[in-house]
């Protein structure tokens, strides 16, 4: 791919991929808003070979392209987990809403915001927004405060993103409904 | 009042930067309080209404209350990448908070900077408290469950643990008038057990908030279920629990007056802060003030214009004058910083009549020691028996899915065996059933997201299924055991550790007791009961290397922190064995008043909160009296 090509070509291209491995129309990625954003973030993450190269494998090879695994969770839950980061469920538990008492010990990767660790590990600050315009790498990072919000994970649960969307007073009492 | 009868809270602008620090030294206060939190909003807004002139001193950040700061709280919340229940929080170098993520030893000699609380032993406690103006009122559940008439004397009825200087009775009516100034949903109905009484046609300014379908799925096995212990039988039931957060008001409230809910807390008029619209997100925030903090109670002290607040002033010294034969504070020296960006700092010392320390049981205790106060003291338990909920998590996977991650962060669960007799050689518990998943003990949902995605391979619509399917099937109930006061729990200072202020840090030593761990047990085994009930598979599983692992009986448990910190400095009977009296008067100098959860001798099975705030309207009262006699007639002098 090179920048001679048509970006918005590329883009729908994206987001054609994306609903295909993320089980959501092409109309439910456009409407988060964050379509733009995710293909950036890929972009100057992994560099467009290694998008295209993710993009061109088949859904369902063993084992899968990690770039896939990275975009599919990206449009989950609007965290960028780098390719180095696959399958880290101890990463993954610290970057979850809620308490924490008996997740896994803290990772390097997952100390917060302020801390000391976190100028060693070079992570993301809220506002830094790397998706369009740092070039450096960056393991692990929210792409925006929007993309938490719109994170397509609370769709398929029948439920809201944790502080946001709320589903209105005593709604909780109902049995679920999941929308697919 | 806007359209929807919501009180609305107009948080005066500007009040939380015109008073300089170098004012505050220069003013002659009737109180000085430290700590902007629920309990010295309390303590200054009951002082303001008595015609008092009070300064706050806040070591959080200093800006004012209004919708737009509030709102950066929660953008910081969505954007950050380790959403820990301080997540919300600016970090703040110069007034720290504990984060869940410090859990691990800090050894001797090589001081670690990135950690707050410092603790030294193998086990470490992950419990939090949040040091931003509204204090951990901004962060905590809203849970408000009084305590039982039997917790006041548990040494006398059981044998175990202490008695309180005062009763139930005592303290009922500040409950009451608790339960207004935090707005608690609940029914006495529900809330009658165990010996809670309440004084005749008495209701809750709201009702209930509704059971969750989890809770309601719960219920389908849990009620009527049977437990023998100490040869009584308790027969179990899911509950609703009383919550500090707005829900249908209750006409009958206050002999039919009725009440009028509390809405968001601005600088200008906001159309927010309404009903609970189940946001699941109660700790860390609440996105629309549903739910109580202290700024609602902070507007409106500062609306009286006697009541002033200082903020980023960090309170680093209690000043005495050890030649008074009663031992009186002379003044509060406080750390003024310039901002969240720079350890710079000026010092002034702040005087007043009477000087009342309302910073949480550890900052207490810290501020205390760090001032030599221990010295002073003649039980010499500053610091001592500090305490928490001790929390075990269960967690099993029901046989369809319960709609889990919907409601509020927990409306239910099991209360029965908070007291009773079995409290002689175990410890009670109460448990809650969990609204939002497994979260808390494994990191639920995203935990899911990347076993289905990075480990099962899953893909496409199967992925969302699977999601779906298996996350809206999570029960996780958390067992809030009892932890009895221990003077070998302590908060203590060393010169060693320093935060960037040069303020001493609070070094934290906490174990957790075999009678707690014989509750844990018990615990235990009631979850795998009630996940065979509802044929829910037990998928709990403890980690023996984890920081908060303990060993009981040849088993190991995690014992997980409740940020229900209590107990530094103790209310008793007389001198030697309290820190304080039974209005939170200190017994060694006689114009200084400890005010909250640490002076709780015990905290038996109730989130501490509401016992917090009750106890801060009884001790107004006593302040009130106090300032009485040490002065002329008040008058408001703004």
């Amino acid at each position: 791919m090179t920048q001679s090509t048509d970006a918005g070509k590329q883009l729908r291209d994206f987001v054609k991929f994306s609903a295909t491995v993320t089980g959501f129309s092409e109309f439910d990625l456009w409407g988060t808003g964050q379509a733009e954003g995710y293909y950036k973030t890929v972009l100057n993450q992994e560099g467009p070979d290694a998008l295209q190269k993710a993009m061109a494998s088949h859904p369902h090879t063993v084992p899968a392209d990690p770039v896939v695994n990275s975009i599919i969770k990206l449009w989950y839950v609007g965290v960028w987990y780098g390719p180095e980061l696959v399958g880290r469920v101890d990463v993954a538990a610290w970057t979850a809403p809620g308490r924490s008492g008996a997740k896994p010990a803290v990772p390097d990767y997952s100390r917060p915001e302020g801390t000391r660790s976190l100028a060693v590990s070079g992570q993301h600050q809220a506002g830094e927004d790397p998706a369009h315009g740092g070039q450096e790498r960056k393991p692990l990072f929210v792409v925006s405060p929007d993309a938490y919000t719109e994170g397509l994970l609370w769709r398929a649960i029948g439920a809201h993103p944790s502080g946001a969307k709320a589903p209105g007073y005593g709604s909780w009492a109902n049995p679920p409904v999941f929308e697919d | 009042m806007s359209y929807d009868d919501t009180d609305q809270v107009i948080f005066p602008a500007g009040a939380a930067t015109q008073t300089s620090a170098a004012e505050a030294a220069q003013g002659e206060w009737d109180a000085v309080v430290v700590g902007g939190g629920m309990a010295g909003c309390i303590i200054a807004e009951q002082l303001g209404q008595a015609g008092y002139k009070v300064v706050i001193l806040e070591a959080g950040p200093g800006k004012d209350m209004d919708l737009a700061e509030y709102e950066s709280y929660l953008s910081r919340f969505y954007g950050a990448v380790v959403k820990d229940n301080q997540s919300p929080y600016p970090f703040n170098p110069n007034a720290r908070m504990p984060r869940s993520t410090d859990t691990m030893p800090v050894n001797p000699g090589t001081p670690r900077d990135d950690f707050y609380l410092v603790q030294e032993g193998k086990y470490c406690t992950d419990t939090t408290f949040t040091r931003v103006l509204g204090g951990t009122s901004m962060h905590w559940e809203g849970k408000a469950l009084r305590m039982l008439p039997e917790d006041f004397d548990l040494r006398t009825k059981y044998g175990q643990g202490l008695n309180w200087p005062l009763s139930y009775d005592d303290l009922e009516p500040y409950y009451r008038k608790a339960e207004a100034e935090l707005g608690v949903a609940a029914e006495v109905e529900d809330q009658a057990y165990l010996g809670m009484h309440f004084p005749k046609g008495y209701v809750f300014p709201m009702h209930r908030m509704p059971l969750s379908y989890l809770d309601q799925t719960v219920a389908g096995g849990v009620d009527g279920m049977r437990v023998t212990l100490a040869d009584d039988e308790y027969t179990l039931q899911v509950r609703s629990f009383p919550q500090a957060r707005n829900g249908v008001p209750n006409a009958a409230y206050d002999g039919g007056k009725g009440f009028v809910p509390v809405g968001a807390v601005s600088t200008s008029q906001v159309e927010e802060g309404e009903r609970c619209q189940g946001n699941t997100n109660c700790v860390p925030i609440c996105p629309v003030q549903a739910k109580y903090h202290s700024g609602k109670t902070l507007a409106k002290a500062l609306g009286r214009g006697n009541v002033k607040i200082v903020t980023q002033a960090v309170a680093s010294k209690v000043e005495i004058d050890e030649h008074d034969e009663h031992k009186r504070v002379t003044g509060i020296t406080v750390k003024k910083y310039e901002s969240l960006h720079s350890e710079k700092y000026q010092t002034y010392t702040v005087k007043g009549t009477v000087y009342i320390l309302c910073a949480h049981a550890i900052e207490n205790a810290r501020l205390m020691l760090a001032s030599d106060m221990q010295r002073m003291s003649r039980s010499k338990l500053i610091g001592r028996n500090l305490m928490d909920h001790a929390y075990l998590l269960t967690w099993g996977l029901l046989p369809k899915p319960a709609d889990t991650m919907r409601g509020t962060t927990c409306t239910g669960g099991i209360t029965d065996l908070r007291g009773g007799r079995f409290r002689r050689t175990q410890a009670g518990f109460g448990v809650d059933i969990h609204n939002d998943g497994w979260g808390w003990a494994t990191g639920s949902p995203y935990t899911d997201l990347v076993e289905l995605v990075d480990k099962r391979g899953l893909r496409g619509r199967e992925l969302r299924r699977t999601l779906g399917n298996q996350i809206s099937r999570q029960l996780l109930l958390a067992f809030m055991i009892d932890l009895l006061p221990d003077r070998n729990n302590t908060v203590t200072v060393d010169d060693r550790y320093k935060d960037a202020l040069g303020n001493l840090k609070p070094v934290v030593s906490l174990k957790i007791p075999p009678y707690t761990m014989r509750g844990a047990a018990l615990a235990r085994k009631l979850a795998t009961d009630i996940f065979d009930k509802l044929g829910a598979e037990d998928r709990t599983t403890y980690d023996k290397d984890s920081y908060s692992a303990v060993e009981h009986d040849g088993q190991w448990y995690n014992i997980v922190g409740g940020n229900h910190l209590a107990g530094t400095h103790i209310m008793g009977t007389d001198p030697a064995n309290s820190v304080v009296d039974h209005t939170q008067h200190s017994w060694d100098h006689d114009n200084l008043y400890l005010v909250g959860p640490g002076s709780m001798p015990s905290i038996g099975t109730s989130n501490i909160s509401l016992t917090m705030a009750a106890l801060a309207f009884r001790s107004a009262a006593h302040i009130v009296k106090h300032l009485r006699a040490a002065k002329a007639p008040a008058t408001v002098r703004s």
